[in-house]
C-alpha cells in the first residue's frame, strides 16, 4: 500500500546527484558544525542544539542541497544564522539578569585558559554579526576569503575588511584589558 | 604573524577539539522516540523526525493514500476532518485522540508521524512551512486540582506530581514551564516541581501578586507598610530577587520591555516604563495596554492598535472596529513567538465574560474572529497554533490557518507549553 512512501531512514541513505548520501553529510559535517558553535556560544548544550537544528533543516531541503556542489556551505549559513538567534535571545536573558545583579562585579583571578577562552570568544560573539561569522569562519573552519564570502553573502573585499575590523578590535579589547 | 594571531588560532584549535570532544558525545543518526520518562537532557537528532514529515508529505503529494492497516493512525479533529499518516519507522507516543473518547495508546507504540511545522526568517535557511493541523510539538504540563501532570510533545501524559490541594485562601497558579521544570505559586510557596517531585520555595511574601512572567523569572509584589503602595521585583527562577520597584496600587504592570517593567497608571492614564531608578511615561492619554513585546509595547487607542517604542517612536499596526466595544473588554494574551500575530481575548460587554478569540496578523494588519468558550487561556504553541486551556473544556489545539482543533483528553486544568 505503501509503496511510494519513502521512510526517513530510506532518504537518508538515497544519493545526491553529487554521489553522497545525508549520512555521509552528517558523518562529515556535524562535528565542524558543532566546533563552530562551540567556539562561538562557549556553551556545549546550546552548540548541540544549533548542530542539530542545523542538520534537521538541512535534511528538510535535503533534496536541494544535497544537489548543491557545497551543502556543507549551506549548513555553515544555516549555523551561524542560528548561532545569531541564540545570541539575541542571550541579549534578552542579560536584560533581565541586569535587575538582579546590576551592583555586582566579577572580577576574574589567575584566568585559566578556559577562562581566558571564554572571554575571547565572549568578544567574538559581541562584534557586529559578519565580522563575527569571518572571524569564526577563518579561524576555527580555517576556510578561505572567497569560501567566506560565498558563506556570508558578500564580496571577497568585504570578507577582507570585516576580518581586518574584527582582529584590530579584538586586540584593542585585549590589550586594554592587560 | 604576530603574537596575537598566534593566540588566536591557539585559541580556534582548542575550540575545534572542545568541539570535537561534545560531537562525540552524541550520535546524530540515532532514532528519536524513546518514551520520555528521564531528565529533559536527552538529544534527539530531530531531523529524523522532519524526515518522517518530508516523507509523509512527499507521499501526499505523489497521490497516495495512505491507508495502512498496520502501523497506520487516524486523527480525527473537533470539526470533523480526518488525517491519516503511516508508520515510517520512527516510534513516538500515541498521544492525540479523537473525541470520541479513545482511550490514549501506551507510550512507545509504533505510531504517526506529527507533522513539523518551521519557520525560518533568515536566509539560507530552507523553505519549509507549516503542513498540517497536527499535535503539538512542545512539551506541556497541566495543573489540576494539585495534580500536576508532564506530557510529550503530543499530549500524553508522562509523569504525574501531587501537590498539596490548593487551600480556600489561596488558588494554585502553574507560572512557567522549562527544561522539564514546572514552577508553581501558590500563597507563601513557589513550588519547584520536577518529574521526581515538587521542592517547596518560600519566596512569595503576603498578598504576593505574580505580574508578567519572562524566560528567566517573574515578577511579583509585595506589600509594604504604606498600605498605598506595593513593592514589585523581579525575581528569577533560581529565587534570587532583584531591587524593588515601588507601584501605587493603581499602576498595574502588565508586560515587560528591555528590562523594564511595563505599567499601566489608571490614575493618570498613562503606560509607563518602570525600572528601580527610573520611570519613563511612554504614552499619555487613554492608551489602553494590549500586550508587550521584547522591545515594544502595543496599545489600543480609538480603535487604533499601535506599537510603542521604549523611545517612544511608534506606528500604527491597524484598525479595530468599535464595533468591539470599549478597550477594556479587549485583552491581548500573547504575541506570536516571531512576534508576527497577536491573540486577543474579547469580553462581554455586559458580563466581562471571555466569548471570542481575534487574531491579528501584525504584519499585514489581517483580522480573523473565533469563537471561544468563557474561562479560556491562549498560548501560543509556535507561530501558527494556539493552545487553548480553561475550565471548561479540555485543552485543545487550534490551528488559526485552516480553524481546526484538536483535543487533548489526556489533560485538564491549567496547561502551559514548554518554554523554549
Amino acid at each position: 500500500v505503501c509503496d511510494g512512501v519513502r521512510t526517513g531512514a530510506q532518504l537518508s541513505k538515497d544519493k545526491t546527484s553529487q554521489g553522497s548520501t545525508f549520512e555521509d553529510f552528517v558523518a562529515s559535517e556535524f562535528k565542524q558544525i558543532v566546533a563552530l558553535a562551540v567556539a562561538v556560544l562557549r556553551n556545549d548544550e546550546e552548540a548541540l542544539d544549533v548542530a542539530q537544528e542545523t542538520m534537521t533543516r538541512t535534511y528538510a531541503a535535503w533534496s536541494d542541497v544535497g544537489d548543491m556542489d557545497r551543502p556543507g556551505a549551506w549548513a555553515r549559513r544555516v549555523a551561524l544564522n542560528l548561532i545569531t538567534d541564540v545570541l539575541r535571545r542571550r541579549t534578552r536573558r542579560k536584560r533581565l539578569h541586569l535587575r538582579l545583579v546590576r551592583e555586582k562585579q566579577v572580577t576574574a583571578i589567575n584566568p585559566s585558559v578556559e577562562s581566558l577562552d571564554d572571554a575571547f570568544w565572549g568578544e567574538v560573539a559581541a562584534l557586529p554579526r559578519r565580522q563575527r561569522d569571518a572571524i569564526a569562519l577563518f579561524y576555527v573552519h580555517d576556510l578561505g576569503i572567497a569560501e567566506i564570502a560565498s558563506i556570508v553573502g558578500v564580496a571577497e573585499g568585504t570578507v577582507k575588511s570585516d576580518l581586518s575590523r574584527a582582529r584590530k578590535r579584538l586586540q584593542e579589547t585585549f590589550r586594554s584589558d592587560e | 604573524m604576530n603574537d596575537f594571531e598566534d593566540q588566536i588560532r591557539a585559541s580556534a584549535e582548542r575550540a575545534r577539539q572542545r568541539g570535537a570532544a561534545v560531537a562525540a558525545g552524541v550520535d546524530p543518526m540515532t532514532p528519536i522516540g524513546r518514551a520520555r520518562s528521564g531528565p529533559r537532557d536527552d538529544r534527539n537528532p530531530r531531523w529524523i523526525l522532519i524526515a518522517g514529515s518530508v516523507a509523509v508529505v512527499a507521499a501526499g503529494i505523489a497521490g497516495f493514500f495512505i491507508v495502512a492497516s498496520q502501523g497506520s493512525d487516524v486523527a480525527v479533529t473537533t470539526d470533523g476532518a480526518q488525517t491519516s499518516t503511516t508508520s515510517l519507522g520512527v516510534t513516538t507516543s500515541d498521544s492525540i485522540r479523537s473525541d470520541t473518547g479513545d482511550a490514549p495508546a501506551a507510550l512507545g507504540t509504533e505510531a504517526s508521524v506529527p507533522a513539523i511545522s518551521t519557520s525560518d526568517e533568515e536566509a539560507g535557511s530552507p523553505s519549509t512551512r507549516p503542513i498540517a493541523a497536527s499535535p503539538p510539538q512542545l512539551d506541556l504540563v497541566a495543573l489540576d486540582a494539585g495534580l500536576l501532570t508532564f506530557t510529550d510533545s503530543d499530549g500524553l501524559p508522562t509523569s504525574t506530581v501531587q501537590l498539596q490541594l490548593p487551600t480556600p485562601a489561596f488558588a494554585q497558579r502553574l507560572v512557567h514551564y522549562s527544561s522539564g521544570v514546572a514552577y508553581v505559586a501558590e500563597g507563601f510557596f513557589l513550588y519547584v516541581v520536577r518529574p521526581d517531585g515538587p521542592v517547596p520555595i518560600e519566596a512569595l511574601g503576603p498578598f504576593s501578586t505574580i505580574g508578567p512572567v519572562s524566560d528567566d523569572g517573574f515578577w511579583r509584589s509585595v506589600a509594604t507598610d504604606n498600605i498605598d503602595r506595593v513593592d514589585w521585583s523581579f525575581q528569577d527562577f533560581e529565587g534570587n530577587v532583584g531591587p524593588p520597584i515601588s507601584l501605587a496600587l493603581s499602576e498595574q504592570p502588565f508586560g515587560e520591555v528591555s528590562g523594564a517593567l511595563a505599567v499601566l497608571a489608571r490614575e493618570d492614564s498613562q503606560i509607563l516604563l518602570v525600572t528601580p531608578d527610573d520611570r519613563v511615561v511612554l504614552t499619555d492619554g487613554g492608551h489602553f495596554p494590549l500586550t508587550s513585546g521584547d522591545d515594544t509595547v502595543i496599545v489600543l487607542l480609538d480603535g487604533d492598535v499601535i506599537e510603542y517604542s521604549p523611545d517612544r517612536s511608534s506606528r500604527t499596526l491597524l484598525s479595530i472596529e468599535e464595533s468591539l466595544g470599549p478597550a477594556s473588554t479587549l485583552q491581548a494574551t500573547a504575541i506570536s513567538q516571531n512576534q508576527e500575530k497577536m491573540a486577543i481575548l474579547v469580553k462581554d460587554r455586559q458580563t466581562y465574560e471571555v466569548v471570542g478569540l481575534i487574531i491579528v496578523d501584525l504584519v499585514n494588519g489581517d483580522r480573523t474572529d473565533y469563537p471561544l468558550d468563557d474561562g479560556s487561556v491562549v498560548a501560543w504553541l509556535d507561530n501558527s497554533r494556539l493552545l487553548i486551556s480553561g475550565t471548561l473544556s479540555a485543552p485543545y489545539v487550534f490551528d488559526p490557518t485552516d480553524s481546526s482543533t484538536t483535543q487533548l483528553v489526556s489533560i485538564a486544568g491549567q496547561v502551559l507549553p514548554e518554554h523554549r
